[in-house]
């Protein structure tokens, strides 16, 4: 029965032919086992470096955009531009101390460091501490205009803003000409016409940022930190402006900022200071700003340690670090140029 | 026909599994390679756009630089292309950039006639004022089509003898 079923005698394997063959077997197994693992610590590698790039990228972008844009106004700079009375009594919920307040133009850029507490310019309560504050205040540049915007300066202004729409209710806006500025609310628009308070004037809607980093729950050190930013934004419920905080770039755990200055209008950074060290004529001067941003990977890497120390911008001989947990790090370098200020010191405004 | 059936399904199982392993790497290599590549990408996006700013901050202060020269566009009224007496093959003031002068558009609008100075000049003056004030606006826009777009806006004051004086 059995020779039937096979036309040769089953011998199996001699002891020696299976060892054999289990040894090469098993090397070719640990060989492809080491090649699947690096390549999957690898591939764990290049997607946390490259998620920390993009955070880095857009964390820059976001920043910088608002930084190029500082000082920018409408047609004049900052002190020059008046508060509506009506608009400056408004309380707002949440607001910062003076002169980080958001219906203040003695300031339309500043900075400070968060507490031990958390707590920084009077109105951040969940700040990373020992990180930078950045405020800023300006315009979106996008005009509103009566008529439109490119016109025959001999002809009379118009009376009422209406491209690319007109002025909303419960939204502040900048009213500029060449001549005088006012912020104000939307429902109490200036006169615009010819002897009114901002002949031909256009509008601009404002625009109150705080940068800093958000630590959701300081007690814990498991949370993700992030870069957020406290706006004035416009809530169609209340049909009001109230601060509201958005979540920017996850992991972005350290920001600080250099102020460079050019004391002798050269048109040259002479000096670069942390925030702290600004007094208040010193503003002035202000014509760059580096920002250094410090990003942590989302999750864990068992098979990393951060031995690294980041130089962030402070004392050379106290950098940060090393820390010595799972965590990857990238450190983000921008160097903003501010232009608006520039041309400020240059035209001697 | 049974010993041919136990037969190939010996031999095959190295074959299935070596090919197995192939497709665990292949899908891992390829992952990465595609995130690499949208990595490329978008530092190519941004780098265009940094270089597009730069482009269209360039051509503000080439317009400025015109000022005060024979093709002087701040002369009371809008110029629609300040350039247009430079050839863009030989003294055009832009001819360095990469993408070449004719990739910035600008222009320049005159936004109030001559009036009296906004500053100082108004309020210490006697009588008539020494200065009027003409003021533009510089609008300059970097275009590259699929790449990159930039418009960068910048106003401008200029002095002038005032009308009152003789």
């Amino acid at each position: 029965m059995v020779a039937s079923r096979t036309d040769r005698t089953q011998a199996g394997f001699s002891l020696v032919e299976l060892m054999i063959g289990m040894v090469l077997g098993l090397m070719l197994l640990a060989g492809a086992v080491s090649i699947y693992l690096a390549s999957k610590r690898s591939y764990v590698e290049v997607e946390q470096v490259g998620t920390l790039t993009e955070s880095a990228r857009f964390a820059e972008q976001i920043v910088g955009e608002s930084l190029r844009h500082m000082g920018f106004l409408g047609e004049l700079p900052a002190n020059i531009i008046e508060v509506d009375p009506a608009l400056a009594a408004t309380a707002l919920v949440g607001d910062c101390d003076a002169p980080a307040n958001a219906y203040n133009f003695t300031r339309f850029a500043y900075a400070a460091t968060v507490d031990s507490s958390n707590n920084a310019l009077g109105c951040i309560t969940d700040g990373m501490e020992g990180t930078d504050v950045l405020v800023i205040k300006r315009v979106v540049a996008r005009p509103y205009t009566a008529g439109p915007r490119v016109r025959d300066p001999n002809d009379p202004p118009g009376a009422t803003i209406d491209t690319p729409g007109a002025l909303q209710n419960g939204r502040t806006y900048v009213m500029t000409n060449n001549v005088t500025g006012l912020l104000f609310g939307g429902s109490t628009p200036p006169s615009i016409t010819s002897g009114g308070q901002v002949p031909g004037g256009s509008a601009w809607e404002y625009q109150y940022e705080i940068f800093y980093i958000r630590d959701p729950d300081p007690l814990s050190t498991q949370d993700s930190p992030q870069l957020s930013r406290r706006v004035l934004a416009y809530n169609p419920g209340t049909l009001s402006m109230e601060f509201q905080t958005e979540d920017l770039a996850e992991g972005v755990e350290n920001l600080q900022l250099l102020f460079g200055y050019d004391s002798n209008g050269d048109g040259e950074v002479d000096t670069y200071k942390e925030p702290p060290g600004v007094s208040s004529a010193s503003w002035n001067d202000v014509v760059s700003v580096e920002v250094f941003m410090l990003i942590r990977s989302a999750t864990r890497d068992l098979q990393y340690v951060d031995t690294k120390t980041y130089q962030m911008g402070g004392d050379p001989n106290d950098p940060i670090g090393p820390l010595n947990d799972n965590y990857r790090r990238l450190i983000s370098h921008a160097s903003v140029s501010l232009r608006n200020l520039k041309l400020m010191i240059r035209g001697g405004v | 026909m049974r010993v041919g059936k136990g037969g190939s399904l010996q031999q095959g199982v190295a074959l299935v599994v070596a090919l197995l392993f192939l497709l665990v790497v292949t899908i891992i290599s390829v992952i990465a390679a595609s995130n690499s590549a949208i990595g490329l990408k978008m530092s190519a996006n941004l780098a265009d756009s940094y270089a597009s700013f730069q482009s269209a901050e360039a051509g503000i202060i080439a317009v400025l630089s015109l000022a005060g020269t024979a093709n002087d566009p701040f002369d009371g009224d809008d110029t629609a292309d300040p350039f247009s007496a430079f050839d863009p093959n030989s003294n055009h003031p832009l001819r360095g950039l990469s993408d070449g002068a004719s990739s910035v558009d600008a222009e320049v609008f005159l936004t109030t006639a001559a009036t009296t100075c906004p500053t100082e000049d108004a309020a210490t003056a006697s009588s008539a004022p020494l200065y009027d004030c003409e003021f533009y606006r510089v609008d300059a826009e970097h275009e590259v089509p699929k790449e990159a777009r930039t418009k960068v806006e910048l106003g401008v004051m200029k002095k002038i003898i005032g009308a009152g004086v003789q």
